[in-house]
């Protein structure tokens, strides 16, 4: 009895002692796994149910002085999937079946679906059918840093980077016909930028983050993806008592409005296209302002590219030529140092100049001899031997400070990176250089300074500073923030400079001046032709340099315009005055038409107002 | 007869002592009372249990309706967007030139002599024409004009 009592007690001290061996080991794993590794195996399972939602948000959108878009954001799609998810993951259930004969057909099944999501793929997004299986293969080889290789799962493809949602409805609706679960699928919106309007302002405009305005601006245009921490249960439902909450909200980019009119943008580049077929140049450079205000109302280069078609840049074609390249201008600097000379009182515009009777001195042509002419003819017939003389009168101080005062050699604007701010002859001048600065050269400006400084004649004197951007929108508020007009620089001292400056820039648009080709019926042109030529390897070669400057209505200016044709041959139309001012009497005319400025003389066009 | 105090021929009827029977039923009724507050403490917890799934419920539901329509408003701003782009593209020169010579509509640019313009402009392009004028220097050409909402010239 005794002895079965104790075989008894023994027992159940085993049992206690087995039951107190498993407690305790149940004990040390909870330990270890809820005091030990908590950290460690918490976030790895917040990391399994926790995901970050990025959306993208809009760059801010560029509009020319009308709110017409110029530079806009088109939706796309990017797709990804995971070949893995595509292809194994629906079947890795039916590994664990106990019916006969399934598991003998899962490779027969995973195969049959990769060739079905890849025929609907390569049918949906235009891809080779082969390229896209062979990309859904849904183990790759990876290696280790000893250089062994080892099998691992394909987790990320990319299927299309700019997909539109029209693809993305049909591959939908297709895999919904072929019964095939859309799982390991990944759709991400996306904005990329949209180009309405191609080739126009492509140079000014830039590619993001490459250039011109895009760059420029880039912190006002930039846009602040949202970001959003989700936790997800394991059938992906949005758990609503999780730790959700939105990390950053996010916002587009402001939008900002230029003071380009986008009609009179499009009529200079249909003349430029017309001009580049007619000549051939290398180059061409045209801007057209308000004089008034510095409002540029339109800018062309060429050769440009589309920014549309990234394919058609080249590295001629890409840089900013506008505001990069300085030049040697040529003959339409001529009519600051005559404006100069009249302020200062060197001159009147009575004073008469010999020009000589051979058309040659002192190293400078003239077509013919002028003789004894007065400011205003020699700036009608361009006299280089006119100007010259006119240039030793005043000196190579007063030449120099006529440049300072007509601020060439200074930055236009601050707005794109590598703008030339040209070239000064240095000091101290010596005869030759007093008498070639003058005529335009031994001074290399940029169009922009042109342009400046040419609306300071045009305006008795008050010089503006040129403006591109004229306002900015907030994305947020939708408030409005104009960008101001600087003060004007007065560069006359004698109030009757400008008027007779004017007057003798319009003679040279009369039917014996160089510019009578700029001449637009109804309207009063100023204006200045220039044709100078290119330098080459430290010689002046046998390529020239063609330009017209002018403002309409010449006593009231609406609207002025500079262009400069470049690389034009000796042997075809090369002057100032056959290749530069038809062109601005073109545009000219449509740009009249379009601002609505009523002629100087209604009669000679008949027309009722 | 004999009478003794506290004790009479008599017997005190109590449900206990009257019979077996009495008692049975008593300890029945209290097994039915605990039965019953134990089934009232679970009812009440299921029905707050149930009311906790339903409102989860709901309020998930909620959730996710809110979420398909956030979805489908984004989608439908991308739509404007892309109608938006179309407009942009449509009503370019280029296009528009386009389209002229593919149905060889045979229009040309106008003359100086054939112009004539109407424009009747809404009230915030007035204020950007004033604005634009006054910094041009055109706001005498204004003050002539009799009816600003509609021009002939």
């Amino acid at each position: 009895m005794n002895q079965a009592l104790k075989q008894i007690k023994i027992r159940i001290w085993c049992l206690v002692g087995v039951c107190l061996l498993f407690a305790g080991a149940l004990v040390h794993r909870f330990y270890v796994v809820q005091i030990l590794r908590h950290e460690e195996l918490f976030s790895k399972a917040q990391q399994s149910y926790t995901s970050i939602h990025i959306q993208h948000r809009e760059r801010g959108k560029i509009y020319d002085f009308h709110g017409n878009t110029l530079v806009g954001n088109m939706p796309k799609v990017t797709v990804t999937c995971s070949p893995y998810s595509v292809v194994e993951e629906p079947f890795l259930h039916l590994e664990k079946s106990l019916k006969a004969g399934v598991r003998e057909r899962i490779p027969q099944l995973r195969e049959s679906r990769r060739r079905r999501v890849a025929a609907i793929i390569a049918e949906c997004f235009n891809l080779d059918e082969e390229t896209v299986y062979a990309d859904l293969a849904p183990w790759g080889e990876r290696r280790n840093p000893d250089g062994s290789t080892y099998r691992a799962k394909r987790q990320y493809i990319m299927i299309e980077q700019y997909a539109d949602q029209q693809m993305i409805d049909r591959f939908q609706q297709m895999m919904r016909e072929a019964d095939l679960h859309m799982g390991g699928f990944r759709f991400e919106n996306i904005y990329i930028r949209h180009y309405p309007h191609g080739r126009m302002l492509a140079n000014i405009i830039g590619l993001t983050g490459l250039g011109g305005l895009e760059r420029s601006q880039h912190e006002i245009l930039v846009e602040q993806s949202s970001s959003e921490t989700i936790q997800r249960s394991g059938d992906g439902r949005v758990l609503v008592y999780g730790d959700n909450h939105v990390d950053s909200a996010g916002r587009n980019g402001d939008d900002i409005y230029l003071t380009i009119h986008e009609m009179i943008q499009a009529i200079l580049e249909e003349e430029l296209d017309r001009a580049q077929e007619e000549h051939q140049p290398w180059r061409i450079y045209a801007v057209i302002i308000d004089p008034v205000t510095g409002n540029i109302l339109g800018l062309s280069q060429r050769p440009n590219f589309d920014l549309s078609d990234r394919s058609t840049i080249t590295q001629d074609n890409f840089g900013n030529i506008l505001s990069g390249n300085a030049y040697e201008p040529g003959s339409v600097m001529k009519p600051f140092f005559v404006a100069k000379a009249l302020d200062m009182g060197v001159i009147t515009p009575e004073t008469i100049i010999d020009c000589g009777s051979s058309g040659v001195w002192f190293g400078l042509k003239d077509p013919r001899g002028y003789g004894e002419s007065n400011p205003g003819y020699i700036l009608k017939k361009s006299s280089n031997i006119g100007m010259g003389k006119l240039g030793l009168m005043m000196g190579p101080d007063m030449v120099l400070q006529t440049l300072r005062d007509f601020r060439f050699g200074q930055h236009t604007m601050p707005l794109f990176s590598g703008e030339s701010r040209g070239m000064l002859p240095r000091p101290p001048l010596r005869d030759l250089t007093t008498s070639r600065v003058p005529i335009g050269y031994a001074e290399m400006v940029t169009i922009l300074q042109l342009a400046r400084a040419y609306s300071a004649l045009a305006c008795g004197g008050n010089m503006p500073e040129l403006r591109l951007l004229d306002r900015r929108r907030d994305s947020e508020t939708g408030e409005i923030t104009e960008y101001p007009y600087l003060p004007k620089i007065q560069v006359f001292t004698n109030p009757s400079t400008a008027p007779s400056l004017v007057e003798m820039l319009i003679s040279v648009t009369d039917s014996d001046g160089t510019g009578r080709r700029a001449r637009i019926p109804g309207y009063d042109v100023a204006g200045k032709t220039g044709t100078a030529q290119i330098v080459q390897n430290g010689r002046f070669s046998q390529w020239y340099r063609a330009s017209f400057c002018g403002f309409v209505p010449a006593r009231n200016p609406r609207v002025l315009m500079v262009i400069t044709v470049e690389g034009l041959p000796q042997s075809g139309a090369h002057g100032g005055g056959n290749v530069a001012a038809p062109v601005f009497q073109r545009v000219m005319s449509r740009v009249l038409r379009y601002l609505n400025v009523p002629p100087d003389y209604p009669e000679q066009l008949n027309q009722r107002h | 007869m004999n009478i003794q105090p506290g004790s009479s021929g008599t017997r005190k009827k109590t449900g206990r002592r009257t019979s077996d029977h009495g008692g049975g039923f008593d300890a029945l009724c209290g097994l039915f009372a605990s039965i019953g507050q134990v089934a009232l403490i679970i009812i009440l917890f299921g029905a707050l249990f149930y009311t906790y799934i339903k409102l989860d419920q709901e309020i998930n539901g909620a959730d996710a309706e809110i979420r398909r329509i956030n979805e489908e408003c984004a989608s439908v701003e991308r739509e404007i967007a892309m109608l938006k782009n179309r407009r942009d593209d449509c009503s370019t020169l280029l296009y528009i030139q386009q389209q002229i010579a593919r149905f060889d509509l045979g229009l040309k640019y106008v003359t100086q002599e054939q112009q004539q313009d109407i424009h009747l402009y809404s009230n915030a392009q007035l204020a950007q024409m004033r604005r634009y004028r006054m910094t041009s220097g055109q706001v005498a050409m204004d003050n002539n004009r009799r009816n600003p909402q509609a021009e002939i010239r």
